[in-house]
């Protein structure tokens, strides 16, 4: 697609609605407080067992962390502790979430951008980067491999911060996702949830995209941290604006968007210091709409073709703190879902599953039209970064199975009413951990009959067996009708769902 | 602070009041949503925290306004009875 930049200046200038920060802040000032989070963590070092016990048993109880709880399990460093928190992360996530883990697929529709941010391979300055926006046309084709040789049914729709990817565009290719329906083996494939990263947007934008029926709505502050967000976001650059972005989670639950996702980029400043401000923003949430965040994520900085900066950090987080980050935020947020992605190792992937970890990407490519051209490789010039995984999802599938965890192909719950304060509260309450059961199942035998490997299917039904066996024991109530479903499902019907 | 709906204050007041009639008449729970294409975005009424349900019966009042129904909904005349109640919130 051709880029006009005739408008680009004009555009940028007027994209911050200062009016829709204004109306946030609390005495001119943002609920991060980077001095607070500082002395916080300075405040409750020699953490003792049995505050860390009470503080454990808080989180079981799927209660979110204060600050000052936080700060004491950041602060733990006891292997036996440590341990403790491990085996209690675990449990919430099996309390909130059950035995599953919801994969999904990256896609990138352009690498166009107007920041210039210093870690990022999209940056407008990086000459050697490819850019490309999508017509939509190829999105269809990406749409079409995802869903009919791959069998993903969620996606994460990615798109670089430029006028001719603003919303109208996100909204068309997002129309174009939805559409697409491809005969699969036994039944069809299709993506039934498309969630967005995208740049902050103003209010009426947002409202626009909610129409549309977008999923989550993905923005990662980056850092949250004021000063080093200052150094690594040009102040001239849309992205230079701190306040517009941390507010954009409240545009757009006024925008009606209730499911957000926030993330942080780990190794950009003290990953303490972010770990803190993530739990900030999500009590901001819970405290003004009364709906926390419905994912978090915490990709670490990795490298980046032409960008120098992705390898000198000194804040890199090293594979040990990395896992105590996960554990702490699994703890401190019990009902948000957690991401990891393919940018980490293979071993880190496993090793987070038992920390509470509740979604991940497989089969990826983060190329733009990666998916339709088949490339094998990685190609730096192409992507935002380089990943650390690039399995393909039967093999993901296959080795998740073998370590008896259920694969998850479940979009019901947005599309049933479980969203915003509904979903907030049956996940308090651990019901949404049922329906994530009942769903896993059905979703894994679409996925199963159409487009496991003989050696996976193997391994899959020796779960599914297992599954069922504790549908039958555990939901008496609605055993029946759940195992007609399966029965229609293994017939070739598609997409049932509780 | 809310989160912004295209469905007016009235209307909800409306549901609720309708959904405790249908709930003690009929021992049927409803859940009123808007509808962004494929997503059906909750707004009020019914939620069950302690057990899962059977899938509700999907009724849809308006291309934007919808209502989900939960539990005994094999009997397709009171279905009706209660779809015809309901189209009165949409007018």
């Amino acid at each position: 697609m051709e880029i006009d930049n005739t408008n680009t200046a004009t555009w940028i200038k007027n994209r911050i609605k200062q009016d829709e920060i204004d109306k946030y802040l609390k005495d001119g000032e943002d609920f991060i407080n980077d001095e607070l989070i500082e002395a916080k963590i300075k405040a409750n070092t020699k953490p003792d067992r049995k505050i860390v016990e009470s503080i454990i048993n808080k989180s079981l109880a799927i209660n979110t962390l204060s600050l000052d709880e936080t700060a004491y399990l950041l602060n733990v460093d006891d292997p036996e502790l440590l341990s403790l928190m491990q085996e209690a992360a675990l449990k919430i996530k099996k309390k909130v979430y059950n035995n599953r883990i919801v994969t999904f697929a990256p896609l990138y529709l352009s690498n166009i951008c107007v920041n210039n941010c210093q870690y990022c391979g999209f940056r407008y300055s990086n000459q050697e980067a490819d850019r490309r926006i999508l017509t939509q046309g190829e999105v269809r084709q990406e749409a079409e491999v995802l869903a009919g040789e791959i069998g993903h049914k969620r996606l994460i729709v990615v798109y670089g911060e430029h006028p001719a990817t603003d919303y109208e565009y996100i909204a068309e290719t997002l129309k174009t996702i939805y559409s697409v329906k491809v005969p699969t083996k036994h039944g069809f494939g299709q993506i039934r949830r498309a969630n967005v990263n995208a740049a902050p947007m103003p209010i009426e934008a947002l409202k626009h995209l909610h129409k549309v029926g977008i999923g989550t709505y993905q923005v990662f502050q980056e850092t949250y941290h004021h000063k080093t967000y200052e150094t690594v976001h040009p102040k001239n650059t849309i992205k230079g604006n701190y306040k517009w972005r941390l507010y954009c989670m409240h545009r757009a639950m006024e925008a009606g968007v209730d499911d957000v996702g926030l993330g942080v980029l780990f190794g950009l400043a003290d990953w303490k210091f972010e770990v803190m401000a993530l739990i900030a923003h999500a009590h901001e949430l819970e405290n003004v709409f009364g709906i926390g965040p419905h994912t978090i994520s915490f990709p670490r900085l990795e490298p980046a073709e032409n960008t120098p900066f992705t390898k000198n950090s000194k804040y890199m987080v090293n594979n040990d703190d990395f896992l105590k980050l996960i554990t702490v935020i699994r703890l401190a947020v019990p009902y948000t879902g957690m991401i990891i992605t393919a940018r980490e190792s293979r071993e880190m992937r496993t090793k987070s599953l038992k920390l509470g970890i509740t979604q991940t990407d497989a089969s990826s490519k983060i190329g733009i039209g990666a998916y339709a051209d088949h490339a094998n490789d990685q190609q730096g010039n192409k992507q935002q970064f380089y990943l650390g995984d690039t399995r393909s999802l039967d093999e993901v599938i296959g080795e998740f199975a073998d370590l008896g965890y259920i694969t998850s192909f479940c979009t019901a719950g947005y599309r049933c009413g479980r969203t915003g304060k509904c979903i907030m509260d049956l996940l308090k309450t651990g019901a949404e951990g049922k329906y994530c059961k009942l769903n896993a199942v059905l979703t894994y035998r679409e996925w199963l009959d159409d487009f496991a490997s003989e050696k996976t299917k193997e391994s899959g039904e020796k779960v599914i067996e297992k599954e069922i066996e504790e549908v039958k024991n555990t939901m008496p109530k609605v055993y029946n009708q759940f195992m007609e479903y399966y029965k229609r499902i293994k017939d070739g019907e598609r997409d049932l769902y509780f | 602070m809310e989160k912004e709906t295209s469905i007016s204050k009235n209307i909800i007041r409306d549901f609720n009041k309708k959904a405790e009639e249908i709930r003690s008449d009929y021992s049927l729970n409803l859940q009123l949503v808007e509808i962004f294409g494929s997503r059906w975005s909750y707004v009020a009424g019914y939620i069950d925290k302690s057990e899962v349900n059977l899938p509700p019966a999907k009724l849809k009042l308006t291309d934007k306004m919808g209502i989900l129904v939960y539990g005994d909904i094999r009997d397709p005349l009171i279905m009706a009875k209660i779809e015809r109640e309901l189209l009165g919130l949409a007018r």
